[in-house]
């Protein structure tokens, strides 16, 4: 074990004692227009050990490169219009990583809970992951945040470091 | 001579082998109350790494300090009324990040609310599942023709 360690920096070391992650949660309730990408806007920053995230923007710059698991919420008003839709893209461009989508709910006046998790490959400085929403309900639609359905609500956003890409 | 990648792989198992790893599962329905925050029970222990689990309380109590990743599934009997709710609780409060709802649609089949996401612990720290569903009666978990609930707790990083 004590060669293994001896081949292995300093900075190795340190990304697996101390692996980056994110959590941010949205607690300002959003306008998502209708049929449009829109980036979810997270304004609470929980944890983000190595600053990578950028509340202006909503944006995250992976610090080293890796496989992240990710995971979002997006909390929605009440609207039994369907649908709704959300996924991980570059930066505001579009450019999809992930996209889902699921139906309103069945009835007016229930909030709807949507989220995905699953892993994904970053590169340092290079991939700036944000979340989008987007809605088909033919108007504004705002997120959900606080008290509703007896329990509290609020989306959030959690990538966090969990192995090395093989060299190149 | 091992490449980096094997190396990191080999140091995260040497680091990792005894983080917690928690799951339980219901085998048995519950019956759940219309509009009344309940706590889930599980009568299942799959893997308790490190004996966080009380099974009379269905409490889970932090042996190891740090972040957690929640996973939470509970299936409902079929019913087209209200919504389902589930979240974690810790320390007697109700998660609002790794919280989750869903409402039936008009089909004939048992649906399940989901949810995963990030908790951080100390030491402790109680944590529960706890279930909304707003049917306007009674309505039971699902447990057959393949449907359970599960909650799992993976530590993740300190």
């Amino acid at each position: 074990m004590s060669s293994l360690l001896a081949l292995v920096t300093a900075s190795q070391m340190s990304i697996i004692d101390n692996p980056p992650m994110l959590l941010v949660q949205q607690t300002v309730s959003q306008s998502v227009p209708s049929s449009t990408f829109t980036t979810i806007t997270y304004t609470n920053v929980l944890y983000d050990n190595y600053s990578g995230y950028n509340s202006g923007t909503s944006f995250y710059t992976a610090p080293v490169n890796g496989w992240y698991r990710a995971a979002f919420t997006i909390q929605w008003a009440a609207n039994a219009t369907p649908a709704r839709l959300g996924g991980i893209e570059n930066g505001g461009s579009n450019a999809v990583t992930w996209l889902t989508a699921n139906d309103a709910p069945s009835a007016s006046g229930v909030t709807t809970s949507f989220g995905v998790s699953n892993i994904i490959e970053l590169s340092a400085g290079l991939s700036i992951q944000n979340v989008f929403g987007d809605q088909n309900s033919g108007a504004g639609l705002s997120t959900q945040v606080g008290t509703s359905n007896l329990t509290s609500y609020n989306s959030f956003f959690c990538l966090k470091w969990i192995a090395a890409l093989p060299s190149s | 001579m091992p490449d980096t990648l094997t190396l990191l792989n080999t140091l995260d198992i040497q680091f990792n082998q005894a983080k917690p790893l928690f799951q339980v599962k219901q085998a048995n329905s519950q019956s759940i109350g219309n509009s009344s925050v309940t706590t889930l029970s599980y009568d299942t222990l799959i893997f308790d790494s490190h004996s966080g689990w009380n099974s009379g309380t269905h409490v889970y109590t932090v042996q190891v300090a740090g972040w957690y990743w929640a996973s939470i599934l509970v299936n409902w009997q079929t019913n087209t009324s209200g919504i389902r709710t589930c979240r974690l609780n810790r320390n007697g409060t109700g998660s609002s990040v790794v919280i989750g709802t869903c409402t039936p649609g008009t089909g004939t089949s048992a649906i399940g609310t989901y949810i995963t996401g990030p908790v951080q612990c100390s030491i402790g720290d109680t944590l529960k599942v706890e279930v909304v569903q707003t049917s306007g009666g009674s309505l039971s978990t699902q447990v057959t023709a393949g449907y359970t609930s599960v909650f799992t707790l993976d530590w993740m990083k300190r």
